[in-house]
């Protein structure tokens, strides 16, 4: 192989394909409306932290299903945010980024006097996500309300999954009252599709102990709204009647 | 690099898998220059008992920074290390015993001389961690990389011929990179020239020990809720008392 070869060719790149975790040990750094106030700095977890068993059983989310099987499609998440970044993102950044997507669900006045505000999303360095939202008191609103949504350590992607899927599911004229995306044996486990004039202004979405409301729009999302637009929602994603189900993630198998 | 300090200091060694250290940075044999940087600021201790500063072992020779994880591995009482081999005749397995203390060899980190095209002698330096964690991560050509290491004046960029020059010559100063070994087959018989990547074998031992330190600390964590770091900075003799303990009860 060559001294020189085996120096070079040790540790992979593919390794970090297998463990993305090993480039999460730095700063993550979120801005949000451009506001010098509002700049944070979060600390990505330790590998320890990230590898630390979960106190709930719960399935495990980044192993790769077959498909059609009912798992949570983070991996639809994560690739919407690697869209724009090119590197592994933490569930910080997608917290942020489901944050700002329930925020262009709301509707938008012209009178707004901070409209089309600019969100950066910074991660690591050297990478910059700018999006385009209509920010309005009723957007502040809803984005506390979302940043009410903390759970640690792995549930906050489910979370971030969940809240995902309720404000698809509110554009998309369904809507999920009540689900449990984790606990497939739950006996209460519920779904119910609201449509037409049955649209709800805004949804109760509850996981586990965890509760939170997404707005609906009551006009379709501002034009402005285009940087990071919403993906039209395939039918396969849609919340079948029988509960909270998840499509297969393609992204899974690209990032495994 | 220009000239490079010689480290003077009387460097002690511990055994892995003894002390809280050595469960916060993960050990990976595919992440192998930070992991050996990881190993070598836990388990070394200069004369007043500090560890390494950061970077103090990134700037050693990849020569010498696997010469001390042969010693940390040795302090934690393994006299030889067993290495799987594949016969190249009739592909049965099995395993061959490499004796730890011969792999303790004198180190030299001199620059290296040697020769190119018209008999042009060139010198260069050994390659360092640094060096190491960045030809991984940048994927360097070798070219380049064999340039890197250059220290005479002039300026320009090696060959494939001068590389493969240098890459003999810093072999031959570093052999246990690539430790080539004399087998003989148990099934088969047939003899063969192989060779052992010392380095990654090490770093499989050591994760698996941090693995099987983490599985400790969780069971016990468990049954008796002690903090990680307590538990971690146990002797291991204790540790093994109390896993015994929660085994016998929970039979």
């Amino acid at each position: 192989m060559g001294y020189l070869q085996t120096l070079v060719a040790s540790g992979p790149a593919a390794a970090r394909n297998i463990e993305p975790s090993a480039t999460l040990e730095q700063d993550v750094t979120v801005v949000v409306d451009s506001s010098p106030a509002s700049k944070r700095t979060h600390e990505a977890p330790s590998s320890l932290d990230r590898e630390s068993p979960p106190a709930v059983t719960a399935p495990d989310v980044a192993r790769p299903r077959a498909e059609g099987a009912s798992t949570p499609d983070i991996g639809g998440v994560i690739d919407e945010v690697t869209r724009w970044v090119s590197q592994p993102v933490t569930g910080e950044a997608i917290e942020e980024m489901t944050r700002a997507r329930a925020a262009r669900t709301e509707p938008v006045r012209p009178d707004s006097p901070t409209l089309d505000s600019r969100e950066e999303l910074h991660v690591g360095r050297t990478e910059r996500i700018e999006t385009t939202a209509a920010s309005h008191p009723e957007t502040n609103a809803a984005r506390s309300r979302a940043s009410s949504v903390q759970a640690a350590g792995w549930f906050r992607e489910r979370d971030t999954v969940a809240s995902t899927r309720a404000s698809d599911a509110v554009q998309d004229g369904t809507a999920i009252e009540s689900s449990s995306i984790d606990r497939p044996s739950t006996p209460e486990r519920e779904t119910k599709r609201v449509t037409g004039s049955e649209r709800p202004r805004s949804v109760d979405v509850r996981i586990g102990s965890i509760s939170f409301t997404v707005k609906a729009p009551s006009a379709p999302p501002p034009a402005s709204a285009k940087a990071a637009p919403s993906q039209p929602v395939p039918a396969s994603r849609a919340p079948p009647p029988d509960g909270f189900r998840f499509s297969t993630s393609r992204h899974y198998l690209r990032r495994s | 690099m220009g000239s490079r300090e010689i480290d003077h200091t009387a460097w002690s060694v511990r055994a892995f898998g003894s002390a809280a250290a050595d469960v916060e940075r993960r050990i990976h044999p595919r992440a192998p220059a930070a992991s050996i940087d990881a190993l070598l600021e836990s388990c070394l201790a200069d004369e007043e008992g500090h560890a390494p500063l950061p970077g103090v072992v990134s700037s050693w020779s990849v020569a010498r920074r696997l010469d001390w994880l042969v010693a940390i591995r040795m302090a934690g009482g393994a006299a030889t290390e067993h290495v799987v081999m594949t016969c190249a005749v009739c592909r049965a397995q099995f395993e061959l015993e490499i004796d730890l203390a011969r792999c303790r060899l004198a180190q030299d980190d001199g620059p290296v001389e040697f020769s190119v095209a018209h008999g042009v002698s060139r010198r260069a330096r050994l390659p360092t961690g640094t060096d190491h964690s960045r030809w991984q991560s940048e994927r360097t050509p070798l070219v380049l990389a064999a340039t890197g290491l250059l220290v005479d004046s002039r300026p320009d960029v090696l060959d494939d011929e001068a590389t493969q020059a240098l890459d003999a010559a810093l072999a031959q100063r570093d052999p246990l990179r690539e430790l080539s070994v004399e087998t003989a087959c148990p099934e088969c018989g047939a003899s063969a020239r192989q060779l052992v990547n010392l380095e990654e074998q090490l770093l499989g031992a050591f994760a698996s020990t941090q693995r099987r330190l983490l599985g400790e600390i969780e069971t016990l964590a468990r049954v008796f809720h002690w903090r990680e770091a307590d538990i971690a900075d146990m002797p291991a003799w204790r540790r093994a008392f109390y896993l015994d303990r929660v085994s016998r009860e929970g039979a």
